[in-house]
């Protein structure tokens, strides 16, 4: 298997089943992971802010900066390479609060509301949230299963959300 | 016990700045200048020269004509800009390391330094506050004292690695001053005092952690300090499972920060990151 990195307000998709997309480090921001099991196409974004409206303009240059871009650009990358909507497993992590005190710093916090407005929104389902806490999360999306891992605390849980 | 006497012998025995650049921060403080001299302590480090070279010809200066000489790159780049250069060089050959004893992985360490100082140029210059000239340098340097501690948090493995994360409790440069009898911001400035460099380094060094014991330069160490807690929140390159440190509400009140440009900032940072590591690998 290979490792394919997906950096800090980046997106990466992949039909590739011999490649693992993993994501280091997510604080207060979020991390999206979508998968097809059939046809077997996905994708995984880190996303750090929660508004475009902060920036325009970076917008359109990086959607993936953005919740409110970043996972619509997500969707439809991962659909127009032929997933679809009733299949696709989804799955949400971080927005960890690692800072204490005060609301400014609760990037965390607006995050996950812009994250649970777009999905119910658009009537697509999680099927798995790791949110909150105080640490940071690496995760991986095995393309080859649909496997989603989330390491935290030094442990990794896996969970088979495509059988 | 306290390792406090064995920290400061390391301190001590800390390996100093190759001489030639030792003999460039020497010329790059005395005050006015010298560009011929610079230039000929420069051209012996050919990494050094290249990157020089490198930032005077990037986008970022917006040169037409090639920059092909170091003393044309001076020109171009001016004072300021050569000084940071000149410090992120040599930090980022220092920095590129594993750090075990604070669990940081290779490039994490460089990735937490290199960010807060990008984000302390951007909060200054976001809410228009104008400070000393070395604030990227402080912001990069803010952590040096980890490269100091980093052995002796391995001799304390259950006591500086306890992944209890509770809200309340004790912050982690307070734990490292309870079971080592001194903390990385302290180590990190008495090294750079060593080295001679400007004193709001070392002071921005010394108090991140604590900028409302700050009696000098506060503007410019409550601007590191909101830095720093802005790479934690977003995992910045940041080591130890279950560490946390604490927020200065008095610095978010001074600098009058808004949610908003702390988003901003971040959204600019991490742009001009991705610019910065590009050049300088």
């Amino acid at each position: 298997m290979q490792y394919r990195v997906v950096d800090l307000s980046d997106m990466e998709i992949s039909d590739d089943a011999s490649e693992i997309l993993v994501t280091y480090s997510i604080g207060s921001c979020i991390g999206v992971t979508m998968f097809d099991p059939v046809v077997r196409v996905g994708g995984m974004v880190h996303c750090m802010l929660p508004s475009c409206k902060l920036d325009p303009e970076k917008a359109t240059e990086n959607p993936a900066l953005f919740v409110d871009t970043a996972i619509p650009e997500l969707y439809d990358r991962v659909t127009r390479c032929g997933a679809g909507k009733s299949r696709l497993v989804v799955t949400l992590a971080g927005a960890a609060r690692i800072i204490q005190g005060h609301g400014m710093f609760r990037i965390e916090e607006r995050n996950l509301r812009a994250c649970e407005e777009f999905f119910a929104q658009n009537d697509i389902s999680i099927r798995k949230s790791c949110t909150g806490g105080y640490e940071g999360r690496t995760i991986f999306l095995n393309m080859s299963n649909g496997n989603f891992t989330v390491r935290c605390g030094g442990k990794d849980e896996v969970y088979e959300l495509s059988e | 016990m306290s390792y406090r006497n064995d920290i400061e012998q390391a301190i001590r025995n800390f390996p100093a700045f190759p001489v030639s650049t030792q003999r460039i921060l020497n010329l790059m403080n005395s005050p006015s200048l010298d560009y011929e001299k610079l230039e000929e302590a420069v051209r012996y480090d050919p990494g050094l020269t290249a990157n020089i070279l490198r930032l005077a010809n990037s986008a970022l200066f917006g040169v037409k004509r090639p920059v092909d000489s170091l003393h044309m790159a001076f020109v171009v780049l001016g004072e300021k800009k050569l000084f940071e250069l000149v410090m992120a060089h040599i930090s980022l050959r220092m920095f590129d390391v594993e750090l075990q004893g604070y669990q940081h992985e290779r490039q994490d360490f460089m990735r937490h330094s290199v960010w807060v100082g990008i984000a302390a140029e951007q909060f200054a210059q976001t809410l228009g506050i104008k400070t000393e000239e070395t604030l990227f340098t402080a912001g990069l340097l803010h952590d040096i004292g980890k490269l100091v501690l980093d052995p002796f948090l391995l001799q304390e493995p259950e006591e500086m690695q306890a992944s209890d994360v509770e809200s309340t409790s004790e912050s982690f440069d307070k734990r490292e001053e309870r079971v080592l009898g001194i903390n990385h911001n302290e180590a990190g400035a008495i090294l750079l005092e060593h080295w001679n460099l400007p004193s709001e380094i070392y002071a921005a060094v010394r108090f991140h952690h604590a900028p409302d014991c700050a009696t000098a330069h506060k503007q410019l160490i409550e601007i590191v300090h909101v830095s720093d807690m802005l790479a934690y929140a977003q995992s910045v390159g940041t080591g130890v499972k279950g560490v946390h440190y604490d927020l200065s509400e008095e610095a978010l009140v001074h600098l009058n920060l808004q949610a908003e440009t702390v988003e901003y900032v971040a959204s600019q940072t991490v742009d001009e990151m991705k610019e910065v590591l590009d050049l300088l690998e």
